[in-house]
This record gives structure tokens, sequence and C-alpha cells, in this order.
């Protein structure tokens, strides 16, 4: 087994996929989900294998020799350009470390559950797996990457599927929000390739006595690899390096969303078809914290201390802010992306306190979230399947036709409240755990804690409003849950209450990584 | 020493496996819930023998503990949990009662088509009380006390389709919810500074005089902020608004929950925190507690509705669980907490027996019952009642009479005596309400005739009916405290929980002389000396005779009014009409905390969709639009000028071609003419 | 008196020659543009055969014979074409031929 190229394998699972689905006639639809989801399933063992044999001591963030299931192949070399001096070395590097592994098992729950999502998707299926697929492709390949060329073109990837997937399977506004996302998360991409770029001219690595410039990731950590009075090096006092951080900011905190960067998720969220937004924010959010950790973090830490104040604050903003704005809202579906919003708060203060507690508790949240999330959205999806409407104030006692359905919303919105025993209540903890013990960012901290409150109330006033109380008029034939709903809420709310009842299975993935990394960046 | 841990544990393992047991067994299956009652007598039992075994002073503490994170940093989060005999006494209040509420519910809810996710969530609280009662660590805690906020949701809204409860629910939540972020903040507090939550680790560090942030203050402040949790949890000043609401639940659940465990939870955690309380928190705890008690009991005035007025009882009861903790009275608060539990939840059993024979009726005035067909129920009401008020004899004279003689005490060395005039004041207007209640149940023959229309119900449901209520009764009496009904020093239960105080390594800040140049209010009293002790005997006297007179104004005057109508109320109440509005508007705290709160917060979250729809995203519409401007420019610029220069040039050619075309003018003679210019140039410039 | 030399002829050919250039291009009549065009030619003989007097250019009365003969035949071929030029267009008047305009 060893040298077999899992992670590739991984990744390329769906474009394999894609072929086949290519090949096939248009009205094979059954064929065309089935492949899908056996692509995904496949992809999920193959996840579920790599953890088992996953070497949780080695820490791995900055150390390439702790990295594992490493494939390291030369790519793009460009050479012998010597009068430009612009020798550049491009390679095919993917490995994960406990921070990735997570990311990954989050990606495996959620894809094939969206599948299930998407079975009844009638409007040219061929076309929307083909454009799933690809994202998945995408997904995958950002979170292993570890070559910022190669993350860059994963990240890249990813846009264009959604663009479609929203554009054309979707709500009312379906053509501005697809639009409105791509355009946004472009400019940010853009800002992220210029970054790259900068960081891979002021490189210099030595292979075979010519020195190249590299996109390695893991290189480029190391101070030792960049030319003196190059554009980014940390001996360079002008302000090209606090420019490029704040790109660099600036294009994660877009897809994390970050206030005030937020914009385009509402409309992207309520535009997008259900399986879309659960993959939308059960995943792609992630992205935004995962490129925080992964990127800006190792690579910017003198600036990252800095500003830890004002990261948290952005965090608690957008904590308080989302609570408020998803407290005033009249669509369900909007209501939960904002409270999206809200979570993701938690993300950054827990980052920004570089305490170890904060720094796992950032991490948990965001797999916590992306699978709590992912229930909210569905049970959206459930709703508007049924009565093609998301206005609150149509709803009312549910609870009487649908019992079941009410059980499990009950289970995902205390996940989303931070009840003790589901899972999002350990990851907050800790955030704040960790945000109170680093000075910088103690306030934000505090402050953040009334939006325990804030969620407490808009999540139990939109309980009440649509299940309890009388049941309204218009909701006489509410069914209760298909069989193939049940089959994607039960794992969903299964691992909410297993990490929240057993939480050191997730912190047992994490502890050394993330251990090492608040070391790293404390320096 | 085996089978007294083997004892122990199956107390929380049989709740664990009567919890999932009952989640898992589908609904269909008729009397489900025999797997709960199962369950909840075993653990009644255990903690029968571990009760037994404090009474016969042959208990020993049990610890354990459980690693849920294994985190490997410095900070510790391992979860501690202790069984003292404090924990024991209260378990034993908690198994028995949980135990006597679910037989009851099983006739209560008898023709409820959810039955089994009430016992499932009814047995997820007990096992989150026991969470509670025994951790030693505060996030377990934290844990636990959210849980049963949960449970509360949802046994308070457990009748969903009534809009009422669903209100109730929320509302309880949501306000539970803001005190628990007072406690939560507490314990980040704790957590940053001395990197551990156990109790005992954090009394340590604060013998050694290791603060906050390096300044007593906040201390206070932790303090201050984890019993704002507490406050909210036990429906005290200024959070109450949520008990009386929650009485649209089930019955049984209040008692269970809103009577005699879940409030008390707050309690319990101010006297965990007793060992680090500081002179100036436990005079906030007694300000509120008093406050509370005798607001509570002026609401209480006015209420006609028997759960409402239950539940403001309850709450001024707890007020003087607090005010006790305040006065450094931390057994007697305990006590009290378990005496109240006992005719609390009878009292509330009561209700919920005579709601049933009225089929859904609340409201007194409207009710009646023939003492002689209902013997059991008279007579329980009645221990129930007196124990209540705080008569001799019964369970609470002992912790009730304590209190106040404590208060009594604590004013006259402070100089302040609002705090024994308003307890005072307060068993007054107690006993008012209670024998108000109690007369105009029994006593009042209304002239309706629709009183008489008291179901009939056969013997045998009866029993689950009446067995809990009289058992309650049976444990309302005095001789659960003490062998003597009149000394509370030999109470065996007060004893074992006094002892535990030494246990918990005091940090007597409350026992030193705080800022003697501020005097008044931070004049601390030495429990332990002898001094103490001869002001107590000397006022026992006093407090036990101004108890007793005012027992007998309220009851003379509960009499008057309600008994032979000697005295109309209605003529009092436009007398005292403002006042009555006062109390009857539960002193407006509910119009008030709309306004603050619920009005604000709409406003707030409708203030920043707005900003948010229409400044932010209008600025990101903005930037297209204005980018749609810059295209539409380069349009113009490609299409005039560019494309412009282009078609000049065309137009150039086309003129010269339009000019150069005349010369074809299809005459011959011209051709000729033009051929002899064209030669005759040709040959000047050959010749040339 | 002076002799006539050469240049008198040559004189006169010149006249002859733009009296017939004239006929040819500026008048309004078929008829009278072909008596130029035969003015032309006749233009030309003078001077061939002034040329072949006084130069003794052998070859000026051989050209003559030749340009009688092609005039004449010109001529017959010319008024072919005026008499189908007046029956498409019927006029004498050259202007009137004039469809090829551009």
């Amino acid at each position: 087994m060893a040298g077999f190229p899992i992670l590739s394998t991984i990744i390329f699972l769906p474009i394999f996929a894609v072929l086949i689905i290519l090949l096939l006639p248009k009205r094979l639809k059954t064929s065309i989900k089935t492949i899908s989801l056996v692509a995904f399933l496949l992809q999920t063992i193959l996840i579920l294998f790599i953890i088992s044999k996953f070497d949780f001591n080695l820490s791995g963030v900055i150390k390439l020799e702790e990295f594992q299931f490493v494939e390291k192949v030369d790519w793009i070399t460009v050479s012998n350009s010597a009068q430009l001096n612009l020798n550049f070395k491009i390679e095919y590097f993917l490995g994960v470390d406990g921070i990735s592994i997570v990311m990954l098992l989050l990606s495996g729950i959620i894809f094939p559950i969206s599948v299930a999502a998407s079975w009844n998707i009638d409007k040219s299926p061929k076309g929307y797996f083909l454009m799933l697929n690809l994202l998945n492709s995408g997904v995958m390949g950002t979170f292993v990457a570890l070559d910022l060329f190669l993350f860059f073109i994963f990240w890249e990837i990813m846009l264009l599927p959604m663009y479609f997937l929203i554009g054309l399977w979707g709500g009312e506004r379906k053509e501005y929000a697809a639009i409105k996302f791509f355009l946004y998360t472009l400019f940010g991409g853009i800002l992220l390739l210029l970054t790259i770029i900068l960081l891979a001219l002021s490189s210099s690595i030595i292979a075979d006595g010519i020195s190249y410039k590299t996109f390695n990731l893991i290189y480029l950590m190391d101070q030792n690899n960049y030319i003196k009075n190059g554009y980014l090096s940390i001996l360079n006092s002008n302000h090209i390096r606090l420019l490029a951080f704040a790109a660099l900011f600036v294009a994660f905190a877009i897809k994390l969303p970050i206030f005030p960067f937020h914009t385009w998720l509402p409309d992207a969220h309520v535009e997008a078809p259900t399986p879309i937004s659960v993959i939308l924010a059960g995943i792609l959010l992630k992205l935004g914290g995962y490129g925080f950790i992964r990127i800006l973090y190792p690579l910017f830490p003198e600036y990252s201390k800095e500003f830890a104040f004002y990261i948290a604050m952005l965090g608690s903003i957008n904590v308080i802010y989302g609570a408020l704005c998803a407290l005033a809202q009249t669509d369900f579906k909007k209501l939960i992306a904002y409270s999206s919003i809200s979570h993701m708060g938690y993300v950054m203060f827990g980052l920004a306190s570089l305490d170890q507690v904060g720094v796992l508790g950032s991490v948990m949240q965001m797999f916590n979230h992306g699978i709590i999330t992912s229930m909210l959205f569905l049970i959206v999806g459930i709703v508007y399947d049924r009565i093609h409407t998301r206005e609150i104030a149509k709803f009312g006692g549910l609870a009487l036709k649908a019992p079941i359905y009410t059980g499990f919303v009950t289970i995902a919105f205390f996940a989303a409240i931070g009840l003790p025993g589901l899972s999002a209540f350990i990851s907050e903890a800790f955030c704040y755990l960790g945000a109170f013990n680093n000075s910088d960012t103690r306030l934000f901290g505090a402050i953040s804690l009334s939006g325990v409150a804030l969620a407490a109330g808009y999540m139990l006033w939109t309980l009440q409003r649509i299940f309890f109380g009388k049941l309204k008029d218009n909701l006489e034939d509410f069914q209760d849950l298909t069989n193939r709903e049940i089959a994607m809420l039960i794992p969903l709310s299964f691992l909410v209450i297993l990490f929240g009842i057993y939480p050191s299975l997730l912190i047992q993935m994490l502890n050394n990584s993330i251990n090492f990394f608040v070391i790293f960046i404390s320096n | 020493m085996a089978t007294i841990n083997l004892i122990f544990f199956s107390i929380p393992l049989s709740a664990i496996v009567g919890f999932i047991l009952t989640f898992i067994v589908p609904k269909k299956i008729k009397r489900i819930y025999f797997i709960e009652i199962f369950f909840s007598l075993i653990t009644l039992l255990s903690s029968l023998y571990l009760l037994i075994l404090v009474l016969s002073k042959n208990f020993s503490s049990i610890h354990f503990s459980i690693d849920i994170f294994k985190l490997n940093s410095n900070f510790d989060l391992i979860f501690n949990y202790q069984a003292n005999k404090t924990e024991i006494y209260l378990i034993f209040l908690t198994a028995l009662i949980s135990f006597l509420v679910r037989l009851y519910s099983i006739e209560y809810l008898k023709n409820e088509e959810r039955l089994k996710n009430y016992f499932v969530v009814l047995s997820l609280f007990v096992l989150s009380m026991y969470g509670i009662i025994l951790s030693k660590n505060l996030f377990s805690l934290y844990i636990f006390w959210e849980l049963v906020g949960f449970c509360s949701y949802y046994l308070i809204g457990f009748w969903r389709h009534k809009e009422a409860a669903a209100n109730a629910a929320k509302k309880a939540f949501i306000v539970n919810r803001i005190g628990d972020i007072g406690f939560f903040l507490s314990i980040l507090i704790f957590a940053s500074t001395y990197k551990t939550l156990d109790l005992g680790n954090i009394s340590n560090a604060i013998g050694k005089e290791i603060y906050p942030f390096s300044q007593k203050e906040f201390l206070f402040i932790a303090l201050l902020l984890a019993s704002l949790g507490a406050f909210a949890k036990s429906a005290q000043m200024p959070f109450y608004v949520w008990l009386p609401d929650a009485m649209e639940g089930p019955t049984p659940i209040s008692a269970l929950i809103h009577a005699a465990t879940m409030v008390a939870a707050g309690v319990i955690l101010i006297s965990k925190l007793f060992a680090i309380s500081t002179a100036e928190f436990l005079l906030i705890v007694a300000y509120i507690g008093t406050i509370t008690a005798l607001a509570a009991s002026f609401i209480a005035l006015s209420q006609n509705d028997i759960k409402k007025i239950l539940a403001y009882s309850t709450i001024s009861q707890l007020g003087y669980m607090f005010a006790a903790l305040g006065f450094g009275a931390y057994s007697l608060a305990l006590g009290h907490l378990i005496a109240h539990a006992f005719f609390k939840a009878g009292l509330f059993l009561s209700a919920g027996y005579i709601i049933h024979l009225f089929e859904g009726e609340q409201n007194i005035k409207k009710i009646f019952i023939d003492k002689k067909k209902e013997k059991i129920l008279f007579f329980s009401f009645s221990i129930f009642s007196l124990s209540l008020c705080g008569f001799p004899f019964f369970s609470s004279f002992l912790t009730k009479d304590s209190i106040l003689n404590f208060s009594l005490i604590f004013s006259i060395e402070n100089n302040n005596y609002f705090f024994s005039a308003s307890l005072f004041l307060a068993s007054l207007l107690t006993s008012f309400y209670t024998f108000k209640l109690f007369f105009q149940i029994f006593f009042n023959k209304k002239e309706h005739n629709f009183l008489n229309h008291a179901r009939h119900i056969s013997s045998d449901n009866k029993t689950l009916y009446l067995a809990p209520i009289a058992i309650f009764a049976v444990l309302s009496l005095f001789y659960i405290f003490s062998s003597t009904p009149f000394d509370v020093n030999r109470s065996f239960v007060l004893n074992d929980i006094t002892s535990e105080l030494k246990l918990l390594a005091i940090h007597d800040f409350y026992y030193r002389h705080i800022d003697n140049t501020k005097g008044d209010f931070l004049n601390a009293l030495d429990l332990n000396s002898l001094e103490f002790n001869q002001k107590y005997i000397r006022y026992h006297l006093l407090t036990t005779l101004l108890s007793l007179l005012m027992f007998s104004i309220g009851i003379v005057f509960a009499a008057i009014l309600y008994i032979k109508n000697i005295l109309k109320p209605e003529k009092i109440k436009k007398k005292l009409f403002f006042i009555y509005k006062l109390s009857e508007k539960k002193l407006y705290f509910d119009e008030l905390y709309d306004i603050i709160f619920v009005d604000l917060t709409i406003y707030l979250s409708r203030f920043a969709a707005f900003i948010d729809k229409n400044i932010i995203d209008k600025t990101i519409e903005f930037v297209s639009y204005s980018t749609k401007i810059i295209a539409l420019l380069a349009k113009y610029l490609d299409k005039y000028l560019i494309d412009g220069t282009l078609h000049l040039i065309a137009f150039i050619f086309e003129f010269l071609g339009l000019l150069i075309r005349k010369i074809q003018t299809g005459k011959v003679q011209t051709y000729i003419a033009l051929s002899v210019l064209i030669m005759i140039i040709i040959y000047i410039f050959i010749t040339n | 008196m002076t002799s006539i030399s050469l240049q008198h002829f040559l004189i006169l050919s010149f006249i002859l020659f733009s009296l017939g250039t004239y006929a040819v291009i500026v008048r309004k009549n078929i008829l009278v543009a072909l008596i130029g065009i035969e003015l032309i030619l006749n233009a030309a003989n003078l001077n061939f055969f002034a040329f072949s007097k006084f130069k003794n250019y052998q070859f000026g009365e051989l050209a003559i014979i030749f340009v009688i003969i092609i005039a004449a035949a010109e001529a017959a071929v010319a008024l072919a074409i005026f008499i189908n030029l007046y029956r498409n267009f019927a006029s004498i008047n050259p202007d009137k031929a004039n469809t090829m305009k551009e």
C-alpha cells in the first residue's frame, strides 16, 4: 500500500464519474444519480480508511515530514531562463495532517447526503450531476493541496460549477444570486492569486544547483527560503508584506464570510437549490476558515498576532450582527443563512485567540457547524418541497401533522442554539474559553456571549412560529418525512449527538496539529 | 467498600439506562413507562440505602471523575464528581419526588398520545439533575444546567398545540439563557485565571489569594455573574417572569421541576460557590432573596389561579433560601430546600388532582371541594398549608423559623432592618395567601351550582393520585428533620449539612471583618463563636413569637375574607385598588421586559437587517452599478471613437469613390475628350 | 512672298486636326462627329504628304493610301453603328446614349 496515491484517488474519483456520466445518454437519470452516489460513497470510505491509518501523534502543520499520505511530484518546472532569473517549480503536492483530515471527513459526510437530497432534481439531471462531481473534485483538492498553485487551481475549479448550479437550478432570483456569488468569490480569488504570485516571486529554493522560485506552501512557511529583500521577506520593511496579508485576509474573509464581505451569502443560499445550499454552507464556508489556518496564519504569523484584536472584533460582529439579522427575517432560508454567518463568527475569534483551546474550538466549530447547518438547510428544503414557500408567516402548527419532522428539527435547532450534549456546544465553549485566555480577544469573547441569547431567541421563535400552536389552513395535507429524507437526517443527527457526548473523537484528531500550530504561531 | 460504590453508581447508571431504553423502545408498546418506573425504583432504593448509611453515620464521601475531553494541554477539563452527605440528601430528594411524580403522571396523562416523549424527557431531566447535584466541576455543572433548561422547555411546552404553552416554554428558555450568559461568563473568568474549573482547586487557589486578574473585585464580579444564572434558574427578581407562565405545562411537571428540583438548582449552585464567596457577594444574594420573598408573596395575594398562587409561593420560598445563604446560614438554606420540596410537590400534585376533578378549571373562585368527600386530600392539603406557613410541628418550621432568626440577628448586627422586616412581612403575606387558597377551596361554598359537578373518579384511579400526595404529606412533618420539633440544633439533617462546610475548605471571608472603616453592612457574623450562639438563643423566642403573630394575622384575615364573607373581598379590592393592581399585574415586570428586551431586540434586529440590505448590500450593488457605468462608457468609447475612426476612413474612401465615379458619364464624347487630354499630358511628361 | 514650307503644311494640318477634334468632342451630332473623324484622318494625311514631299519620306504616300482605305472602311462601320444607335436611342445626339453611365 505504500505509495498508493490515495489522496489523488479521492480527488479524481468524481472526475472519473464525470467522464462516465458524459457518455451516458440523458434519459438514464437513475444511473447518473447512482454513479454519483457510488463515487461519493467510495470517497467517504477512502477517507474513513485514511483516518483509520492516520497517525495522530504527528502534527504536520509546517513540518514536511509529518504530513501523511503525501504525494509530491514535480509538475511544472521551468529552468534555464537565466536571463530573467525566473526559474520556478510547481509541484503536484498533496498531503494531510490533523486539520485537513477533519475537513475531509466533513466533506465525505456531506457530499453523499447532498446526492441523496438531489435525488428529485428533474431539470436536466445529467448537467447537474456533472457540475456536482466537478465541485466535489475541487473541494477535495483544496483541502489536501499543499502547493499554492495547485491550491489555487482547485479553488477556482469550485467556482464555475457553483455558478451553474445556482444559476440554472436555483430559485427566483437565481441569475442575480449566481452572478453575485461568482464575481464576489472571483474577486477574492484574484487577491489570492496576486498574493500567491508575490509569495512565489520572493521565494528561492536550491535544487540541483539552480535556484528556483517555488509555490510549495511548506517551503514558503520557512523564512529561510525567501530572497533577502524580496517582496515578502520578513526582513523587508516596506509595506508590501502588510498589503499581502490584507489581500489574503480579504480573499478568505469573503469565503468565511466575514462582515462586511458577507452579503453574497444570503442571496446565494436562498436562491440555491437545497442540496447546493447544504454544500455551500456545510463545506464551502469552511474553506475560508481552512484558508486562514493553513495559509494565512503560518505565512504571516507576526501580523496574525498583531491583529488578533481586530480579527476577534470582526468575529464577534459576525456573531451578533448575524443573529440580529436572522431575528428580523421572514424567509426561513434566509434566517438559516444569517445564522450560518453568526456561527462562523465563532471560528474567527476562536482562531484569533491563538490559544490551544480556542483554535481547537475553532476547527471543531467548523466541523460541527458544517453538520448542523446541513441539517438546517435540509429541513428548510423539506418544507419548501412540500409547500413551495419559505415565508415563515405561512406556517404554523406543523408539529401536529409531522411529529417525526418536528423531532429532527428540534435536534437541529437546539444544536444551533448550542445546547450541551449536542456537538456545537463544545466547540463554541472552547472558542470562548480560548478567546478569554488571550488578553487581546477577551473583550470580544465576552461580548459575543450575548449572541447566545439571541440565537436562542430567533431559533425558538422560529420553532414556535412554524411548528407549535394551531395548524394553519393551507397545511392540511402536509406529509411527514419520506424514507429518503429520514435517511438523510438520521446520520447527521447521530453525528451531532455523538460529537456532543463524546467530543474527544474529534479532539484526538486535532490535538497535536493544533498544539504545534499554536506554538509555531506564537513563536 | 465495593458494595457502596456499586450501589452509588447504580443511581446514575440506571438513570442513563432508563433514559436510553425509553428512548429506543418504539412508541407503540403499551405501558412503556414501566421501564422508567423500574429504573427509577432502583434509583430510589439505592439512594435510600445511601441515606440510611448517612443517617447511621456510616457514610464516607464518594468521588469519581470522567475525562471526557482528553485535552493534553495545561487546561484541566476533567469532570470530577463527588457525593458527600449533602449530595446524598439531595439525591434522595430528587429520586423520591421524581418516582412519585412518575407514578402520578401515569394516571394524570393516561390519555396522552405522546406519553413516551414525556417520560423520555422526564428521565433526561432527572439524570441531569443528578449531574448538577454531583458535579464538582463548573463546566460539567453548566452542561447539566443547560440540559435541565432544555427539558424544562420541552415539558412546559409539552402540549405544543397550545399557543400559550409554546410561548411560555420559549420565555422560560430565553430568560434562563440570559442568566446562563452570566454563568458562562463567570466560568470563562475562572477558567482563564485558574486554568481549571474544578471547585476544589479553585477554592484552594483563592485560599492562596490568587484572584482573577489579580484583583479581588473580579472575584466578586465572577461570583455575581454566576449568581445571575442561579437567579434566572430559580426565578428570583428580576428574572422571575418565566415561572408563573411555566404553569402551562402539565401539573406533575410543575411539581417536579418547578417546585422541587430545577428551581432549586440555583440554590444548589450558590451553595457550591459558598466556599469561595465574599461578603459583598453574599450581601447581594441576601438582598435579592429578601426582595424576591417579599415581592412574590405580594403578587400572590391577588392571584386566583391555583397554580399561579403556588408558583409565586415557590418563588417566595426560594427567596427565603437565597436570603438564608446570604446571611451565611448554609445548612438552613439547603434544609429549607428539602422541606419545601416535599410540601410544594405535594401542593402541586393536590392542585393537579383538584384541576382534574373540575375538568381543567383552575380558578379558585369557582372551585369548592366538600371536605367530607375528599378526606385524604383535605388532610394533606392542610398539612401542606401549615408547613408552608412555617407552623410548629411541621417540617419547615425548623428551617423557616431559623432563617427568620438569622435575619433578625443579621439585621441587628448590621443595623439594617430591611431584611428582617421584609421576611417577617413576607411570612405574614404567605400565611394570608396560603389560607386564602385553602379556605377558598374547602370552606367557601360557592353560590353557583356548577361547583358541585366535581367528577366522580373511580376509586382505583384515585390511588395513583392520592398516594403520592399522602406520602408527601407525611414527609412534611417535623420528624424528617429532627427528633424534636423545636430544636434546630438537634436536626440531624442540618448538622450533617453543616459538617460539610468544613470539608469545603471555607475561606472565611465572611467570617473576617472586612473593611471596618466602612461599617454598616459588612459586619460579619462569626457563626462558630459562642457569642453568636448566645445571640441566637436570645432572639429565638422573639422570632418564634413574632412569626406566630404573623401567621395568626394572616390566617385571621384570610378567614375573615374568605370563610364567612364577613368582609367582602371586593370592597377591600376597591379600597386598595392601586396596590391590588400592582400585585395583580405582577409588578408590571412583564410589560417592562416586553419593552426593554423584546421590543428593543426586535428593533435592533430590524435595524441590522436594514443595514445589511440597504447599506452593505447596496454598497456592493453600487460597486457593480458603477462597474456597469464604466463598462457602458467603454462601450461608447469603443463604438464611437475606435469604431468611428474606422467608419471615418471608410467614408472618406466612399466619398472619393463617388467623386471619381462622376467621370463615367456614359457619353462617348467625354471619354474621347478625356483620352485626348491624357494623351497630351503623357506626351508632355515624356518629352520632359 | 515666302515659299510654302513645311511649317505651313503642319500648321494647316494642325488646324484641321483641332477642328476635327472639336467636332468629335463638342458637337452634338454624331454625323458631324463622323465628319470630324474624317477631318482628323485627313489632317493626318496632309501631315504625311507634307513630310513625304519635303523630307523625302517614302513611306508617306503609302501611308496615305492605307489611311484612306481604312477611313473608308471605318466610315462604313461607323455609319452602321450610327444606324443601330439611332434605332435604339431615337436620336443622333451622342449624349442620349448614356446608359453605361456609372
